[in-house]
């Protein structure tokens, strides 16, 4: 039991530092906005990487914020019946949520893991001019989908352990 | 199988894991996944990657972190107390004069902000016990903050519709600007409902005494509070309109400016740093909920795209020889029930795959179509028995009010909003006239 | 019999010519083959977007595609080379019987094959104009534009030192009618009509600067291969009627579209000589410098040249 519970504190510590951490990331693609705009409108001198640099940050910042969104329960759902559920209803409403969950994230972690390792074995790059490796932001995906299996665990065993308290 | 039935048994699944509180995410991704498994194959899970990426690195959805971020920064900036204590020395002798500086308040906040959480828990916080102390009736106080709150969506920047605009290939400043018309329509209605209401019957609310009116001179001076707003109103949308700016390069711009704002409010850079590092949190946060609710789409609309079912149902259509305005009103309803009892997020996710391809089939113009989708979420925003503004509400009022004391409050506000959005479904121009004249 | 069933992802817009031939082709093969082969077009973005199309196809998530190589320049180089050279003279139907020729047809397919694609069909349109608010009268003109592009125009245009601006391909519309840019170059005449840039920025070049823009119609690799012989047979015709009757559709709509747009008030403008030569300059060197980086590409420029001499231009 207290095993389980250590795991499931690793496990949410880790979604919130994570998360917490790449919520700063905002900052970055904020200036580098403002730097493009100021550069194109007063300088004459667009760059060719800022918008799609943006784009692959704003990938690392979903990906990395899924799992602690989960973790604080934000991810929003349609509670106007399960609010009237039973004690034990809700705890076995919340077991199914969680496999279903499991589920979801195991097919993205396995798919995404396919699509970015065949980009790395072939190297491949962006079409852009800028023409980064593209196999970093495609990891995004199964790395992200990690983060979420992470957190799906976690509250699996919370719900578990209810269960066991209730029976008590 | 047949498609239809395909679709129905879909829908059915959504319900059921709706019912036991998956997150809407998780629904549409798994009922997507495993319908993409079943129908089409094994193989054609593996396009979810790519179209996950497409979405994870858009630079049109990167402009939703930043419209949120600006919004947390005002709510804890101040600036609303400060709009409203002009708007409270300017209207306060007139009756209903503080509910309909409330919506007006709302929207400046409206034009500020790209999520509508932030007009209506500033003005819970704020409109809302200045009015009740001034004998406003509750129900009239209650739902000018709700409708005014919910001008949010229409008036732009709103993520709402940066979020449709994105799944349905229009350009977000296109978008932005159908709604400003509807938007001061919707506005003048609320002002005008107002007016009358408290005019016919002054009990409801009253003006407010003359010894606490404010002299010509105060009147004046609390002119400037309207600066800052408008700063930042003119650094968001006037850089998109005058072309110094893309809509996501605007919002960068407008946080930046949102910053400076709450650093000169607070004149203290250890509050100023506070403020700006829960506001980041709180945007990634909403985000992220965001962003993964239009990733677990992307299997589920996968699915209703090969099984082409808006052309089946425009066969369908075609073969009963339905009038292409009914099946635009079965719309519009279904949106109204769909309202009752979900959010804007969901319901642009399950409709927008099969409902806009088919509208463009029967020959509508979609930018049109997602002025009125926006209408529609505004009072999915407002009727019982789920919606955000009505716990919210609940939330902040005096003890005593019920939960339907508030419903009843937002009746006529709802039934505002119905108005708008039969105006602006016979008189398309109010929504294309503005976006035509860009091109000039 | 068996019967085969491809999913194919378009990209291209609803009345776009290429859509109008994906259909037909679509039509043609079911009657052809008695339904045993059935092709779904699916609508531009249905399962991915242009950019992912040749990696998925290649994958074999979908079975068939429409794309332009344009995007697969960081897999496999050689087709963004082909896609559209920027400099190169030749019209629409000197490039089509250069394509079909047997040894650059198989080229084409050999290249494709290394990322398990068919090399189906080329969808060969017009290249490139620039669609300008203020007129390109001379080179200080072009010089102080802010010019969305891409590919290997944006590559030309940065070698000459012309800034090109990066703005989805949605928000084309607004940004030139605010200002935001002032020129964008994403297609021809006829593709310009159909994104409607034409009510926002007054003015065209001609004559096209770049040679045709070689989008093409692919098949996986594996998919293609299941075919029994005489499957494989119809597929192809079809493959080549498809590419033939397009470059007809767009030819036809082409004169229609422009007269629609000079009444609507656009002006074509012939590029000044010092932009063109000073264009085909930059690009003819970049060809040898820039593109020729992998092997194919470099085979690719040389079957290029050996046809422009027989053709008898002058580079
Ligand atoms: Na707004
Ligand atoms: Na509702």
């Amino acid at each position: 039991m207290q095993t389980i519970e250590k795991l499931i504190s690793i496990a949410e510590k880790t979604n919130k530092m994570v998360g917490k951490a790449s919520s700063l990331l905002i900052f970055v693609f904020m200036f580098l906005m403002v730097y493009e705009v100021i550069a194109r409108y007063f300088f004459e001198s667009p760059t060719i990487w800022v918008h799609e640099l943006c784009g692959y940050l704003f990938a690392a910042y979903v990906a990395f914020t899924g799992g602690w969104v989960l973790l604080r329960k934000g991810h929003v759902s349609v509670d106007i019946i399960y609010q009237f559920f039973p004690k034990k209803l809700k705890y076995s409403a919340d077991l199914i949520v969680s496999v279903v969950a499991l589920f979801m994230f195991v097919v993205l972690f396995w798919q995404g893991y396919k699509f970015a390792w065949h980009a790395f074995a072939t190297n491949q790059h962006s079409h852009t001019l800028f023409g980064p490796v593209l196999w970093p932001v495609k990891a995004l995906l199964p790395l992200g989908s990690l983060f979420f299996v992470l957190q799906i665990l976690a509250d699996l065993g919370k719900t578990i352990l209810k269960f066991k308290q209730g029976s008590v | 199988m047949n498609p239809a039935l395909i679709v129905l048994l879909m829908f059915a699944a959504v319900i059921v894991l709706f019912v036991i509180r998956t997150p809407v995410a998780f629904t549409l991704g798994s009922v997507g996944i495993v319908a993409l498994y079943l129908i089409n194959g094994p193989r054609f899970l593996q396009m979810l990657p790519p179209s996950i990426i497409e979405s994870m690195t858009s630079i049109i959805l990167l402009a939703i972190p930043m419209f949120i971020f600006i919004g947390c920064l005002l709510e804890k900036s101040g600036i609303a107390d400060e709009i409203f204590d002009m708007i409270y020395k300017w209207l306060g002798p007139v009756p209903g004069g503080l509910a309909i500086g409330t919506v007006l308040i709302c929207v400046i906040f409206a034009a500020m902000v790209g999520i509508v959480g932030a007009a209506t828990v500033t003005m819970g916080l704020i409109a809302l016990p200045a009015m009740l102390k001034r004998n406003y009736k509750t129900s009239l106080a209650i739902g000018c903050i709700s409708g005014g709150g919910a001008l949010g969506f229409l008036i732009p920047p709103s993520v709402t519709m940066i979020v449709y605009a994105s799944l349905s290939n229009l350009s977000i400043g296109k978008m932005f600007l159908a709604g400003i018309i509807p938007g001061m329509l919707l506005a003048s209605l609320f002002i005008a409902y107002i007016l009358l209401r408290s005019l016919l019957n002054p009990k409801l609310a009253p003006p407010i005494p003359v010894e606490e009116r404010a002299t010509w001179k105060e009147k004046w001076t609390s002119v400037k509070n309207l600066a800052m707003p408008f700063i930042l109103i003119f650094s968001i949308m006037g850089t998109i309109f005058s072309g110094l700016a893309t809509p996501t390069e605007a919002a960068a711009v407008g946080a930046v400016v949102a910053m400076l704002i709450v650093l000169l409010r607070t004149r203290s850079f250890k509050k100023c740093l506070e403020v700006v590092y829960n506001a980041s949190e709180q945007s990634a946060f909403l985000t992220s909920m965001v962003l993964w609710i239009i990733i677990g789409c992307l299997a589920f609309s996968a699915v209703v795209n090969t099984l082409g079912l808006p052309l089946l149902l425009k066969d369908l259509i075609d073969s009963i020889g339905m009038n292409r305005w009914t099946v635009m009103i079965v719309m519009m309803l279904s949106f109204f029930l769909l309202g009752m009892v979900m959010d804007d997020l969901p319901i642009i996710m399950i409709t927008v795959p099969i409902y806009v391809p088919l509208i463009t089939l029967l020959g509508f113009d979609p930018l049109w179509f997602g002025i009125l989708f926006i209408v529609n979420m505004q009072m999915a925003y407002l009727t019982p028995p789920f919606g955000f503004v009505l716990f919210y509400m609940k939330g902040v009022v005096p003890p005593g009010i019920t939960m339907g004391d508030i419903y009843r409050s937002v009746w006529p506000f709802i039934g505002l909003q119905a108005l708008c959005l039969i105006l602006v479904m016979v008189f398309p121009q109010l929504v294309l006239w503005l976006p035509s004249m860009v091109g000039m | 019999a068996k019967t085969y069933k491809f999913t194919m992802q378009n990209m291209f817009s609803l009345n776009h010519p290429v859509t109008v031939a994906m259909n037909k082709l679509a039509a043609d093969v079911k009657e052809k083959s008695d339904g045993r082969i059935v092709i779904q077009v699916l609508p531009a973005g249905a399962l991915v977007k242009g950019p992912s199309i040749f990696e998925s196809v290649g994958m074999g998530s979908i079975d068939m595609g429409t794309t332009c190589s344009a995007y697969h320049s960081g897999i496999l180089p050689v087709a963004a080379t082909a896609f559209a050279l920027p400099g190169d003279p030749r019209g629409v139907n000197e490039i089509k019987e250069f394509i079909y020729q047997d040894k650059i047809f198989k080229f084409f397919r050999d290249s494709y094959a290394t990322q398990n694609v068919l090399y189906g069909a080329p969808l060969i349109m017009d290249g490139y104009t620039i669609v300008s608010k203020k007129p390109i009268n001379s080179w200080e003109d072009l010089k102080t534009m802010k010019v969305r592009a891409s590919g290997t125009i944006a590559k030309t245009l940065k070698k000459m030192d012309i800034p090109t601006v990066f703005i989805p391909f949605s928000e084309i519309y607004v940004a030139l009618s605010r200002g935001t840019i002032d020129a964008e170059i994403s297609g021809n005449h006829a593709e310009s009509y159909l994104a409607k840039t034409f009510e926002v920025a007054k003015y065209q070049t001609t004559p096209y600067i770049s040679g045709a823009q070689n989008c093409e119609v692919i098949t996986n690799l594996d998919r293609y291969n299941e075919l029994p012989d005489d499957l494989k047979a119809i597929l192809e015709t079809a493959l080549k009627d498809s590419a033939l009757n397009m470059i007809d559709a767009f030819e036809a709509e082409n004169s229609a579209v422009i007269e629609k747009m000079k009444e609507a008030g656009t002006e074509f403008v012939e590029l000044p000589d010092e932009v063109m030569q000073k264009w085909i300059a930059t690009a003819v060197k970049m060809w040898d410098e820039e593109l020729t980086t992998d092997d194919l590409s470099a085979q690719y420029i040389a079957l290029v040249k050996e046809n422009l001499k027989s053709l008898g231009y002058e580079l």
